[in-house]
């Protein structure tokens, strides 16, 4: 089977005169997975998922999305469908003058058909709890209400990957909760997640981490493996989770330690 | 100087149909140098309050006393405005000038017109945020972006000395180490020059980290008002209003389980967590 | 500030008038009636004509008065300024001309975008200009540009506040500051609106990108239907028309030596 998605030896910089954004990326990922991408800020990773959907073309190597490749224009139009993309500010995602039409925005380029549109809106509306405001404009809603929003009108494209970045820096703990509620259902029901993030708290529900710093990958393996052995985070510039801190700190002390995964996120 | 609040209300867009009430009758007494945390989901009005404590907006009723001035005297509220340093939460509304040396000397120019003397404060209030005075002082803001820009707003707040220091989210959509930067600046400054900091954030870590004080906010009244140290025993309360346990407090949360101590009830900082571990023998875990 | 706003979002209330029962096509077709007429009128008589075709328009659309006037008080520095400039030239007429074109012009948009959701005014002017696509006139671009701008326009009066409030702590410390040094700020807050309007529509454009947008493709899904409402409004628009030849007419007549 193909990979999804698949960076072959990939360089990126924004340009000749500037340093390279992106070194010497290869990765690849198969269908269910749950990729996690943390990062300081400035360590390529937003970069590199807009490589993934062509929104930038690799200065070298080749990126290619279910063996479609990106440099070729006339796969951008279903690569695009098949991966969805929720960007950080959900503020200027969000296109349409009320909450039904951002749905249906994306619908409308693909041209599906005004009823067929209508249906696919409603059940991912239902779905996210955003139906009853449906006719709302968006300036109305709240930061999470809007983060939803941009994750239905990417849903209602029926993609088979869904890339999230950096979507809940800005949100307060209740929506951020709200939203990795949405992507564990998301990753449930079978659709390939990409998460990017700066918060090393996030990482242990996904089933594969890449650590980057300075636009390389540190380390690509699952979270549990990052966790055993933290200066997989400092070495990269990162404060190691905090469960990981305070268990290595009492190991030092000979101590038992309890076991990180009861500090995974979202599972109590 | 202290802040006081009386009864005070303020209601947003009055008079339209959009008007709502942002604040709801809230008293408060802060007195001088203490460091606030105010929190409550969005909007409960934390940054309605934090505007009004700083008289950039009036009150529909009660009255907003700080130190000696009252916010309703325009006059009064001029020279308030000397006293005050107020971060937004996005630096791109505030660092507007067109290099990073003009977003201080605009302020400190008033002060002092010697070029060696404003270059020099520049110097060391920059040094201080950790940012290369040479390597930024002729650039454009709009060129520098995130925890940088930031950073140059928090100095260009702080670079006129203010008395009370009022901070929006200065910490959202920075990494860890940034933000840790951020903090433990500012606690320094605290510390130093004794300001009264408001700090307005979503973030319980950094409340219980470094504030004296944590107010919660929701629906525009005061829901609860305590010190870091009784976090457990408001605990129940603020989960109704979606307040989620920080990784510290579900450690603690864990090593209670397995352990009946009576010193982790007062541990709520990460340090006072570090030496609780270090100071553990074996034999009691 | 605020009250600019109200232009945006007007829709949110609920009054069930008259005018929100109509197709937006036959408001679209009075409004710019009206609106083209009242700037071309240059008489007094006309002004007091359309004054009351206006007020019938607020009383049709059953606007509480008091959000009107609220918008309105947020104007009067300016038609204030208009009626000045016009009497320094020693222009009377224009002087009160003017402003109260200006307070038509106003009254008529917040009365149409109070009585239509802006979903449905975005459809029906994408109907009415579509006769322009034979002209290869980009309609659906032009449209969806226009929704775009409208969805943020409050976030842009947001940020002009927040702007506005920073400026105003930081240079609370010099009273009597020169002219320069006040054209100056205000050089610097313009430029820095700019550029926030540029990187959200930077971001913007990226994210329409990624949801396969391309120029002209929507196919907008609401089929508008005309009713009797609809035949009475272009009928009051023609009527519009005809009183005002008459009135010029009748004007001109009286100018004939």
């Amino acid at each position: 089977m193909e990979n999804v998605i698949s960076f072959k030896d990939v360089w990126f910089r924004y340009d000749s005169r500037q340093d390279w954004t992106l070194r010497e990326i290869n990765l690849t990922l198969d269908e269910g997975e749950w990729l996690t991408i943390v990062g300081g800020n400035g360590s390529g990773k937003s970069t590199l998922v807009r490589l993934i959907n062509g929104l930038l073309q690799p200065t070298l190597g080749e990126v290619a999305v279910y063996g479609k490749k990106t440099c070729d224009h006339r796969n951008l139009w279903d690569i695009r469908q098949t991966v969805g993309m929720v960007f950080p500010n959900a503020e200027n995602q969000i296109v349409g003058l009320t909450v039904q039409e951002d749905t249906a925005f994306g619908l409308y380029n693909i041209g599906v058909s005004p009823d067929e549109a209508e249906s696919r809106c409603r059940s991912v509306l239902q779905l996210l709890g955003l139906y009853e405001l449906k006719d709302r404009p968006p300036y109305f809603l709240s930061g999470g209400e809007k983060q939803k929003l941009a994750i239905a009108g990417v849903l209602a494209m029926e993609p088979k990957v869904i890339i999230v970045d950096e979507s809940t820096s800005m949100l307060d703990p209740h929506s951020a909760r709200q939203i990795h509620e949405i992507m564990s259902e998301l990753h449930r029901n079978g659709y390939t997640l990409i998460q990017v993030t700066h918060e090393v708290e996030e990482i242990f529900t996904a089933d594969r981490l890449v650590v980057m710093q300075k636009g390389k990958i540190r380390f690509d393996g699952t979270p549990q493996e990052a966790a055993a052995n933290s200066c997989v985070f400092t070495d990269s510039g990162l404060l190691p989770p905090f469960s990981v801190r305070m268990r290595d700190l009492a190991k030092q002390k000979g101590l038992n330690v309890p076991a990180t995964n009861e500090f995974e996120f979202g599972e109590e | 100087m202290d802040i006081v609040l009386e009864d005070v209300s303020c209601m947003l867009a009055a008079r339209t149909p959009f008007n709502a009430k942002a604040i709801d009758r809230i008293s408060l007494h802060v007195p001088a140098g203490q460091f606030v945390a105010m929190m409550g989901p969005t909007g409960s009005g934390k940054t309605t309050l934090g505007q009004l404590m700083g008289g950039l907006i009036l009150p529909q009723s009660g009255a907003v006393r700080i130190g000696p001035y009252r916010v309703h005297k325009k006059s009064d509220r001029l020279r308030l405005w000397k006293t005050i340093g107020f971060l937004f939460q996005f630096p791109e509304h505030q660092v507007i000038e067109d290099t990073v040396f003009n977003h201080f000397g605009a302020r400190l120019h008033r002060l002092s017109t010697r070029r060696e003397w404003v270059a020099e404060q520049v110097n060391q209030t920059m040094e201080a945020v950790g940012l290369c005075f040479s390597q930024f002082k002729d650039r454009s803001p709009f060129q520098i972006s995130g925890g940088e820009l930031r950073r140059i707003a928090l100095a260009g707040v702080l670079v006129t000395e203010p008395k009370i220091l009022i901070l929006d989210e200065p910490t959202a959509g920075l990494d860890n180490w940034e933000r840790s930067r951020v903090l433990s600046y500012l606690k320094q400054v605290h510390n130093e020059r004794k300001m009264t900091v408001l700090y307005m954030t979503h973030r319980l870590e950094e409340a219980l980290e470094y504030a004296d004080r944590i107010l919660v906010l929701d629906h525009g009244q005061l829901y609860a008002d305590f010190h870091p140290c009784n976090i457990r025993d408001h605990w129940q309360r603020l989960e109704r209003i979606g307040f989620v346990k920080t990784p510290l407090l579900r450690f603690i949360d864990s090593l209670e389980e397995r352990s009946a101590n009576k010193l982790l009830e007062s541990v709520y900082k990460e340090e006072q967590l570090i030496s609780f571990i270090t100071t553990l023998s074996r034999k009691e875990l | 500030m605020q009250w600019l706003k109200l232009l945006s979002f007007g829709s949110s209330m609920n009054t069930r008038s008259f005018l929100q029962d109509l197709d937006p096509r036959s408001k679209l077709i009075f409004t710019a009636t009206y609106l083209s007429l009242v700037t071309i009128s240059n008489d007094l008589v006309s002004v007091v004509f359309y004054a009351i075709v206006g007020l019938s328009l607020i009383l049709a659309a059953r606007l509480p008065l008091a959000y009107l006037w609220n918008g309105l008080l947020g104007l009067i520095p300016l038609l204030l300024t208009l009626f000045c400039f016009h009497m320094l030239l020693g222009d009377l007429k224009n002087a009160i001309l003017l402003p109260c074109k200006l307070i038509f012009i106003i009254t008529t948009a917040i009365a149409l975008s109070a009585t239509t959701p802006p979903t449905k005014l975005a459809d029906g002017l994408e109907a009415i200009l579509r006769p322009l696509t034979l002209v290869r006139f980009p309609v659906q671009n032009f449209v969806c540009m226009i929704s775009v701008a409208f969805r943020f326009i409050p976030l842009f009066i947001d940020e002009t506040d927040a702007m506005m409030k920073s400026h105003k702590l930081k240079h609370a410390r010099y009273k009597g500051e020169g002219l320069r040094t006040t054209t100056q700020s205000l050089l610097q807050l313009l430029v820095a609106l700019f550029v926030a309007v540029l990187r959200r529509a930077n971001q913007l454009a990226l994210a329409m990108d990624a949801r396969c947008y391309l120029p002209g493709n929507k196919i907008r899904a609401r089929r508008l239907q005309y009713s009797w409402r609809d035949g009475i409004t272009i009928l009051l628009a023609l009527a519009l028309l005809l009183i005002h030849m008459l009135l010029k007419g009748e004007v001109f007549e009286r100018w004939i030596p």
